[in-house]
């Protein structure tokens, strides 16, 4: 590229513009390809990015998910920003859903009958309403009598619980449930590699 | 007791509900005591939404058909079956772990939902939704001249006799040219032999959409902006508008 950067704190200002053009999360990797330097340095740009706008001066904050970036206001100013811009954000979150949520982040790739089971009443309202929600989504069919839909987390999922991953989860033993102590949350993965093992690895 | 069957989630959450206000170990459960409480709560419950009702009803039952296996005798070769409660105590521990992720997630949502971030911008794909270059000057000089080949054909006629044009009879037009040449360019349909006025060169067109419709022709071009190439379906049926054309001719 013609517009070749080696200066650093150059490079942050440049990370900054894309990820205010850009509105939503950014790659990584394509963003360091396209200015021609490593992942290293863009990750280190990254860092110093963030670091800057940890001073109360600051309103923004950079946010990680999975492999990209993206910009975001301070939690903080949120009441402020409301009652300026009139604006409020609504919860999707209802117990409910909440609970199919929990099952499906950490037992996914799972069918509806898997977290009724976990629930014990039926969840279908719920998997309906967190799929409108665009908080799990369909990952082909388990391979079983009915082939029911299999469903896993998205990455809006991801972003609404502010981690940066499903290793981010906190441990399930955590929370007092010893149950199936070995499937740990952190070995579900990414998503693209579980859509890969779908069809031939299901019991 | 004041509770609601809208105050659960379900039977396991009620379970836990009862389990909780006892400090009872959930590995340990006194099943006849916890069967006795549930069903004293749901009795309490007059009238509920049956959907409800039936996973409340289930699990009712399910507790006493434990509670009745742990009050048989165990014949010996059967010592080593499990608790008949271990399956309900693994499933309470998983629902109670549920329950606290639940109340995590939604802690989570809140402390997010009070970031805002701007909408994505908008870019086009220029490799992909770009129409190519093009000219509007170009569109409407083509259909003049295709309109003045007409003009120009000949004087102007003194007397106007009514034309008739029918999309049937361009069809069969068409078919004749296919069965001679093989293949027929767009253009030479629009000639001024063929297409004197403008009613004529749209039900030609006309014709040619509806030949293409029943997949009697195919089209095929070059390259972009090259001339229109039309040919017979090698799988079309056969003249599939025969005997119609030749009802109106």
């Amino acid at each position: 590229m013609d517009f070749l950067i080696r200066d650093e704190a150059k490079l942050t200002g440049l990370l900054e513009s894309i990820l205010f053009a850009a509105g939503e999360p950014v790659s990584a990797a394509d963003t360091a390809d396209a200015l021609g330097i490593t992942r290293e340095t863009l990750d280190s740009c990254a860092d110093r990015l963030e670091e800057s706008y940890r001073s109360s001066e600051r309103g923004i904050r950079l946010v990680r998910t999975e492999d990209r970036y993206s910009l975001s206001t301070k939690p903080e100013n949120y009441p402020q920003i409301a009652a300026v811009l009139g604006r409020s954000r609504r919860r999707t979150l209802t117990r409910a859903s909440a609970e199919v949520l929990a099952v499906v982040a950490y037992r996914q790739p799972v069918t509806r009958v898997d977290v009724d089971q976990i629930r014990g009443v039926g969840s279908a309202g719920s998997i309906q309403k967190l799929l409108d929600s665009d908080l799990i989504e369909e990952c082909g069919r388990l391979e079983a009598p009915g082939r029911p839909y299999l469903y896993r987390t998205t990455q809006t999922f991801l972003i609404n619980a502010g981690i940066r991953s499903l290793e981010e989860l906190p441990d399930w033993n955590s929370f007092g449930g010893n149950e199936e102590s070995d499937d740990e949350p952190g070995e579900a993965g990414t998503a693209e590699k579980k859509e890969n093992d779908l069809n031939s690895e299901q019991p | 007791m004041d509770i609601h069957v809208g105050d659960f989630e379900g039977p396991l959450d009620l379970l836990l509900h009862l389990i909780a206000q006892r400090k009872i170990d959930i590995l340990d459960l006194p099943i006849a005591e916890i069967t006795g409480q549930y069903l004293e709560v749901i009795r309490g419950w007059k009238a509920f939404d049956m959907d409800v009702a039936s996973e409340f009803v289930l699990m009712a039952a399910r507790l006493l058909e434990i509670k009745s296996r742990m009050m048989l005798p165990r014949p010996k070769i059967e010592s080593e079956e499990e608790d008949p409660r271990a399956e309900l105590a693994a499933q309470l521990l998983a629902y109670a772990a549920v329950k606290q992720i639940a109340v995590w997630l939604i802690d989570r949502e809140e402390t997010e939902a009070r970031s805002f971030t701007r909408d994505p911008e908008y870019f086009p794909d220029p490799g992909e939704t770009e129409p190519p270059e093009f000219e509007l000057d170009a569109l409407r000089s083509a259909i003049r001249r295709l309109l003045e080949r007409g003009r120009d054909s000949g004087p102007a006629p003194e007397r106007i006799v009514l034309e008739e044009f029918t999309v049937d009879e361009k069809k069969l037009l068409l078919r004749e040219s296919l069965k001679e040449g093989g293949c027929v360019l767009f253009h030479s349909l629009f000639l001024s032999h063929r297409a004197r006025s403008p009613e004529e060169v749209a039900v030609t067109l006309l014709a040619v959409l509806e030949m293409f419709k029943t997949g009697e022709i195919d089209f095929s071009q070059e390259g972009l902006h090259s001339d229109i190439r039309i040919s017979k379906r090698e799988d079309g049926l056969s003249d599939p508008g025969r005997s119609e054309a030749d009802r109106s001719a």
